[in-house]
């Protein structure tokens, strides 16, 4: 498998812009496609995959922060005392 | 309104002849309180006057002025009691304006849980969905990397 064939493969994971051009200028820059830069691109896909996995664990918790605040403002009395 | 002229004051029940400083006294509360009442209930004034001067006519002749004082004060008091429960009402009502806004308030926030925040809430949970789908599409794409891509390039090689 050359560059161009790689990148071929590459190109069929429909992946994002960014990552793509990312992955596009590292194969362009290796010297040749080994075991090392198939790694690289692997690790690569995984970090993508832990941002995905942080970012939703973060939306988890704004939910959850937001429900908080749900609950508390559906615990106000329905009109003041006079 | 009966009015008073000259020497007589009108009433009801006829013309009552009162004194100059009487009729004075009368004229000038009267007017006092005809124009107050005429500031509140504008076209009103003449219909809630009237048995005021129905009142004045019926002052003895011994006790006319000091009668006059008295229902003045009487009805003073009264139009002050009158103010007083019209200010109650309109505080009250201003208090009733703050309960609305305070339960407009809940009724905003009960909505906005409900619709708004319940809107928010689906949209957050599919962001969750997609992007740990998004997560798992990647590391299975590393995965194929690591394993088939590599096995495939060793072959061709």
């Amino acid at each position: 498998m050359n560059k161009e064939e790689l990148k071929k493969y590459l190109e069929g994971m429909e992946l994002e812009e960014g990552l793509r051009k990312v992955l596009f200028e590292i194969v362009d820059k290796a010297e040749a496609v080994n075991n090392t830069l198939l790694d690289t691109i692997a690790d690569i896909l995984d970090l993508q995959a832990d941002f995905y996995d942080k970012s939703a664990d973060l939306l988890d918790e704004e939910a959850e922060i937001y429900k908080t605040l749900a609950e508390d403002l559906n615990a106000l009395p329905e009109s003041p005392t006079k | 309104m009966n009015e008073t002229g000259g020497e007589v004051l009108k009433t009801k029940e006829g013309d009552k002849k009162v004194s100059a400083p009487e009729k004075s006294i009368f004229q000038e509360i009267w007017g006092r309180f005809e124009e107050g009442l005429k500031k509140l209930w504008g076209g009103h004034a003449d219909e809630k006057l009237e048995p005021v001067n129905k009142k004045a006519g019926e002052i003895s002749e011994k006790t006319k002025t000091e009668s006059v004082k008295d229902y003045f004060r009487k009805h003073t008091e009264s139009f002050k009691d009158g103010i007083r429960a019209r200010s109650y009402d309109i505080y009250g009502g201003l208090y009733d304006i703050g309960a609305v806004v305070s339960q407009a308030k809940v009724m905003f926030w009960r909505n906005f849980k409900d619709g708004l925040f319940a809107t928010y809430l689906g949209e957050n949970q599919r962001n969750v969905k997609t992007r740990k789908e998004k997560a798992k599409e990647h590391r299975e794409k590393a995965k194929n990397i690591r394993e088939s891509l590599k096995k495939s390039k060793v072959n061709h090689e």
